[in-house]
């Protein structure tokens, strides 16, 4: 007969609670950090590679991050980095495409005016088209991308305002658009 | 709102619905995922023959040849010919190269899933070894993984576009497949071990994993990648003795021999990590790896614990390392060579004992110096 002690199903408990409390983050974080890591490396069949890649390294600091006020901002970090990096993009999206036999994990395409503004933005210098991935797809407030990028208000306010200037020129608009 | 604000909330939407249509796999995925990547295991019969290489393979100028007590098919060193005296080779060999090459080799291992600090390369395995070898070799703290990098440089004139020679020098039956950076053959040792080799006109450069649960090892198709980007490394490495000059921002890696409790700072990428060594093991811990969007700048710094480099277009960046006795500062401040200066935060970074600060590079001024707020 297997005898539980007091102890170990302690443990057990614990080990439950800390699954689930990371399950439920994932579940409600997920999309949106996908979203992210789509506009910010362009990659279809890798975007969700690159999620994951962010929510397992959060899962081997769960005990750290889940006391955060807002670990979903700690993903987006890890996610934005790694998005916009070359090597890890180009090591994702093979990884990718070796283990899709089918289209079920990819991003879906979006209408053409969508598609030509997201590649406008990731012409961007890094910190800007970050900047504004987590602006208006993620809604995020200026604080809150400060706190990501891990820099000032004043250095992501300047972030935002050049990226906005720089895609109303290369779209095109006039300054009163702005 | 603005018409780009309009377009760039239209463009959002357009995300979120198309995201939320997609099918994505559950958190089963990522716990699972990360058991896998712990579990990896080789036998410690296997280090010790990997330790024995380490030590051994260096007189003999070839890479690991036996896995498990499995014989491997031995990679042909292209010539085991000393390498004094033969052009920019011996240069290859300095010991920042072997360091850079070894740090390079740990990017790949943190893509596998592995921290930095769980990470230990072997004291000798980034010295530099006979042949024109530079090996890496790394385990995971519980010893059960092997991996190995290893760059066997060519003299010059040594490399020969002729297929025949490319498959002696890489141990292969098989012709190559061409790539970009050189010749590719793939081998899958008796033991389930993989091994990718890269043939280029600047050496040989040939990755390996292992583990004694066949299941575990990656597929070849992941190993290649790791191997062209090796090879770029590699490439990258010998034009920087080309050039005489390694582009370290603050020249704090001076010390070809880093000690126990230094903090490293490499070149070419703005790379900081701490060195511990026990027992002769070298163990590298706290990796700050930034991407390759990061630029070196020139400017000067107050210490050597902070690096300064220009990040993309418009971003400066400070890290500021913590060392004993000497806390984060809160600040730190920059000063332009039109008497402007700026100060900005130090926020603390993800990685324990670094803080970072971010300002806005400026163009048409020179940066003249770096100074940490008391």
């Amino acid at each position: 007969m297997r005898v539980v002690t007091d102890e170990a199903s302690d443990r057990l408990s614990e080990n439950v609670g800390f699954r689930r409390s990371f399950e439920a983050f994932y579940a409600s974080e997920l999309k949106a950090v996908v979203g992210l890591a789509y506009v910010l490396s362009g990659s279809r069949a890798g975007a969700e590679d690159l999620a994951q890649e962010g929510f397992l390294a959060a899962y081997r600091e769960w005990d750290r991050i889940s006391g955060y006020d807002d670990a979903g901002a700690w993903v987006r970090r890890v996610v934005a980095n790694r998005a916009v990096s070359g090597f890890r993009r180009a090591r994702v999206e093979t990884r990718a495409l070796i283990r899709l036999a089918s289209d079920r994990h990819v991003v879906p395409e979006f209408p053409a005016e969508s598609e030509e503004l997201w590649q406008e933005v990731r012409r961007l210098p890094t910190r800007q088209k970050q900047t504004i991935a987590l602006r208006y797809l993620d809604r995020r407030s200026i604080a809150d991308i400060a706190r990501i990028l891990e820099c000032s208000e004043n250095t992501a306010k300047t972030h935002l305002k050049r990226a906005q200037r720089t895609l109303s020129k290369r779209l095109g608009y006039t300054e009163e658009d702005l | 709102m603005t018409l780009l604000e309009d377009r760039l909330e239209q463009a959002s939407q357009d995300v979120r619905r198309g995201v939320d249509r997609m099918q994505v796999r559950s958190a089963t995925s990522i716990t699972s995922r990360h058991r896998r990547q712990r579990g990896i295991l080789i036998a410690s019969a296997v280090s010790a023959v990997v330790l024995a290489f380490v030590g051994v393979g260096s007189l003999t100028g070839g890479p690991g040849t036996e896995l498990a007590g499995e014989p491997t098919t031995p990679t042909t060193v292209p010539s085991s010919t000393p390498t004094t005296g033969s052009g920019g080779r011996e240069d290859v060999l300095q010991t920042p190269n072997a360091a850079l090459w070894a740090e390079s080799f740990v990017v790949w291992v943190d893509w596998l899933g592995y921290e930095a600090d769980e990470v230990e390369f072997w004291e000798t395995a980034t010295s530099v070894l006979a042949g024109g070898s530079v090996t890496a070799t790394v385990e995971d703290k519980d010893g059960h993984m092997f991996l190995l990098a290893d760059f066997q440089s060519f003299a010059e004139g040594e490399h020969l576009d002729d297929p025949d020679w490319q498959m002696e020098v890489a141990g292969s039956t098989t012709p190559g497949v061409d790539t970009g950076e050189g010749a590719l053959f793939r081998a899958e040792t008796a033991d389930g071990a993989v091994r990718v080799s890269l043939v280029t006109d600047v050496g040989l450069i040939t990755i390996e994993v292992g583990s004694t649960d066949r299941s575990l090892i990656p597929d070849v198709e992941m190993v290649e990648p790791v191997a062209l980007e090796m090879g770029r490394i590699a490439r990258d490495l010998v034009g920087n003795n080309e050039d005489g000059k390694y582009t370290t921002t603050t020249a704090v890696f001076e010390a070809t021999e880093p000690t126990d409790g230094d903090w490293i700072q490499l070149a070419s990428d703005l790379w900081i990590a701490r060195v511990e060594e026990e027992s002769g093991l070298r163990t590298v811990s706290r990796l700050w790896i930034k991407t390759d969007t990061y630029a070196p700048t020139p400017a000067p710094s107050t210490d050597t614990r902070t690096a300064v480099a220009r990040a993309g277009e418009s971003d400066l960046i400070i890290l500021v390392v913590e060392v004993p006795d000497q806390p984060l500062p809160r600040q730190v401040t920059v000063r332009w060579s039109d008497g402007e200066s700026e100060t900005g935060d130090l926020v603390p970074s993800s990685e324990a004992g670094i803080g970072i600060v971010r300002l806005a590079w400026r163009e048409g001024v020179e940066l003249v110096d770096v100074v940490e707020a008391p």
